[in-house]
């Protein structure tokens, strides 16, 4: 096992850059999830700590080794990847033997054995990859990717093509395996759920740079700047002008700043669906606003409402069905209330044209 | 219904290949099994005799032997040429394998007899390459090149190499890129990447490619005849000479025979050995 580190790591095509500047450190058995919507470069980042593509410039450690130059069959990684990418001309036990061939181990049969029992699927070693579901060829991937005992895993959308049940499945046993071996561990994914419920810490990218790199609850809680609010959870993204210590969308909201914010001028306003509460009776808070029930849908355990802010603007709450909000029906008269520490303003992006560029971390 | 217009779209071709193809086959089958009668044609009574002498006769044999020997070189060589060629051109940008499609391709568009004629030019004794040799000092004899297998086999080359690197590159652009990165995050090195996931994967490419070079090159017919002269025969010639020069029509035939049964016999292999290569890639 080893510890991962990126330093100022770029890469360009051309002369667009598609990772800036990427600064990362893995601790040793940690498991870390590049977020990012598709374009990110996450990707990218992974391809350059596998060796599979050369960066522009930045170094890549491994341990202690700097791994900058080092040929990709050098680095004793594992990698995992979304198309499966198994050997389609060889068994599973081939597949899985593959790397300990390569590494001269003398008896492979014991370790195969070893590696497949972890993702028990020690039945199917004569099996070829195609006549195995695409669950299993997950499993085989992860499995051969493990066998040669790799300080580091690299998983890219391991679990994009397999359906939601059995998603679900193999992040609970990817999760268990990873902690019970321990491995220093980078998966990619544009899924926030998954990167949530699997990772240590969350690096979340947007354009190439680091958005922000910290814990699911920090990055939930404390979201660092208005991209990460508006990606990470359900939200209502908003637009309003800051004016005083309150931000003006309509109806004047009250805010806990968590980032540096000019004295006034638009900016972006960010309120979680779940951090919207209704109530039938008057409230007296800070932030609570007369409403009235536009829609109402149901989504399993969660309902979830659209409600129209008196003189203000029409906005999503997500309520648990149990709770006597779940019962509203529309037309309802209610008091909506959000309180301010999960109201997330930031200034609004260079040209204010709704655009997505130039939002590094403030 | 589905069945019915399925066959309904197939009638066409295969009216024209039983009218044009298995029809005359089955017409001249007959006549392999008559003997030769000098001076006045084709025989009434019935013989095996066409046949047998192709295997006891030192001659005939030859011929047999030469013609599949040529076979085998021109396929080998069509190979070890064709397959970096292919395989550049389906890893190279867009542009180099648009530059590299047009060379590979532009031979075919020359008549096969003007190509025979300028291999004929360079070849020749006092072909450009022996002349040059000469002048240059470098031998004092003209290296003989034209009327033999050395001949032979380069214009053949020539012209069949197209269609193994045309057979390779598609088989090559079909391996999945991820694959070949696992196998290098799985410690292999570039070369062994090549020769445990590339070549193996490719395997039915190399062999629809071999097969076809083959059995194109053992029944090819302008090429022997100007570039192997009246007297180095293969088989395709030898069946010509038969024909149109012996008059000898049951000979002929029954070499015609031969030599199908051998481009027959070539693919059915061919075919076996594709499915147990392919095993699981299938």
């Amino acid at each position: 096992m080893s510890s991962l580190s990126l330093q100022a790591l770029t890469k360009r095509f051309g002369e667009t850059p598609v990772v800036d500047g990427a600064t990362l450190d893995v601790a040793e058995g940690e498991f870390v999830s590049l977020l990012g919507p598709s374009g990110c470069g996450k990707t990218t980042i992974l391809r350059m700590v596998a060796g599979l593509l050369a960066p522009t410039s930045g170094t890549i450690m491994i341990g202690p080794r700097d791994v900058t130059r080092v040929a990709t069959h050098k680095r004793r990684i594992g990698l995992v990847f979304q198309s499966y990418a198994l050997f389609p001309h060889l068994t599973v036990f081939d597949n899985v033997a593959f790397g300990l061939k390569r590494q001269g181990v003398k008896d492979v049969a014991p370790r195969v054995a070893e590696a497949l029992a972890m993702v028990q699927l020690g039945h199917l070693g004569a099996r070829f990859p195609k006549e195995l579901s695409g669950g299993q060829q997950q499993r085989i991937a992860l499995a051969r990717a493990l066998a040669p005992r790799p300080s580091l895993l690299l998983l890219d959308e391991p679990l994009s093509n397999l359906d939601a049940q059995l998603r679900d499945d193999m992040q609970i046993q990817l999760k268990r395996l990873q902690r019970d071996l321990g491995i220093t561990s980078l998966f990619v994914t544009h899924d926030q759920s998954e990167a949530l419920s699997l990772s240590d810490r969350i690096c979340i990218l947007a354009h190439g740079k680091i958005q922000q790199y910290a814990s699911p609850e920090e990055v939930y809680r404390r979201p660092a700047n208005g991209f990460v609010a508006r990606f990470i959870g359900k939200p209502n993204a908003l637009t309003g002008s800051l004016s005083g210590d309150r931000v003006d969308i309509g109806v004047p909201l009250a805010f806990a700043p968590t980032v540096a914010l000019p004295a006034s001028g638009p900016v972006e306003v960010v309120v979680r669906h779940s951090d919207v509460a209704l109530s039938r009776t008057p409230v007296t808070a800070p932030n609570a606003f007369a409403a009235t029930v536009r829609l109402r849908s149901f989504v399993g355990a969660r309902i979830q409402y659209v409600v129209g802010i008196e003189g203000g603007p029409e906005i999503i709450a997500e309520v648990d069905a149990n709770e006597p909000a779940g019962a509203l029906n529309v037309g309802d008269s209610v008091t909506a209330v959000i309180d301010p520490a999960a109201v997330y303003v930031s200034p609004a992006p260079a040209g204010a044209s709704g655009g997505t560029t130039g939002q590094a971390a403030a | 219904m589905r069945r019915l217009s399925g066959a309904a779209l197939v009638t066409p071709l295969v009216l024209v290949l039983v009218g044009v193809f298995v029809g005359p086959l089955l017409v001249m089958l007959p006549t392999s099994f008559h003997p030769y009668v000098p001076g006045q044609g084709i025989g009434t009574s019935w013989t095996l005799e066409n046949y047998t002498v192709a295997f006891t006769d030192g001659y005939y044999r030859e011929v047999i032997g030469r013609t599949l020997w040529m076979g085998f070189l021109v396929t080998f060589i069509a190979l070890v040429i064709g397959y970096p060629l292919a395989y550049f051109m389906a890893r190279t940008t867009r542009t180099w394998r648009a530059v590299a499609t047009l060379l590979v391709m532009f031979p075919l568009f020359l008549n096969l007899v003007v190509r025979s004629f300028g291999w004929i030019a360079l070849l020749s004794n006092r072909g450009v390459i022996n002349t040059l040799l000469m002048d240059l000092g470098l031998t004092t004899k003209p290296i003989r090149m034209m009327f033999d297998m050395t001949g032979l086999v380069i214009g053949m080359v020539h012209i069949y190499l197209p269609f193994m690197v045309f057979m390779l590159l598609s088989s090559i652009s079909r391996v999945p890129r991820d694959v070949e990165d696992a196998a290098s995050t799985l410690s292999a090195s570039p070369s062994r990447v090549f020769w445990f996931v590339t070549l193996p994967l490719t395997a039915p490419g190399i062999l629809a490619g071999c097969t076809l070079v083959f059995v194109l090159t053992i029944s090819a017919l302008v090429t022997p005849r100007l570039l192997g002269g009246p007297t180095f025969k293969v088989m395709s010639t030898l069946i010509y000479d038969e024909f149109l020069v012996k008059l000898d029509w049951p000979s002929g035939t029954a070499f015609a025979f031969i030599l199908t049964a051998i481009a027959l016999l070539v693919i059915w292999g061919a075919n076996r050995v594709a499915r147990r290569v392919a095993g699981g890639a299938a």
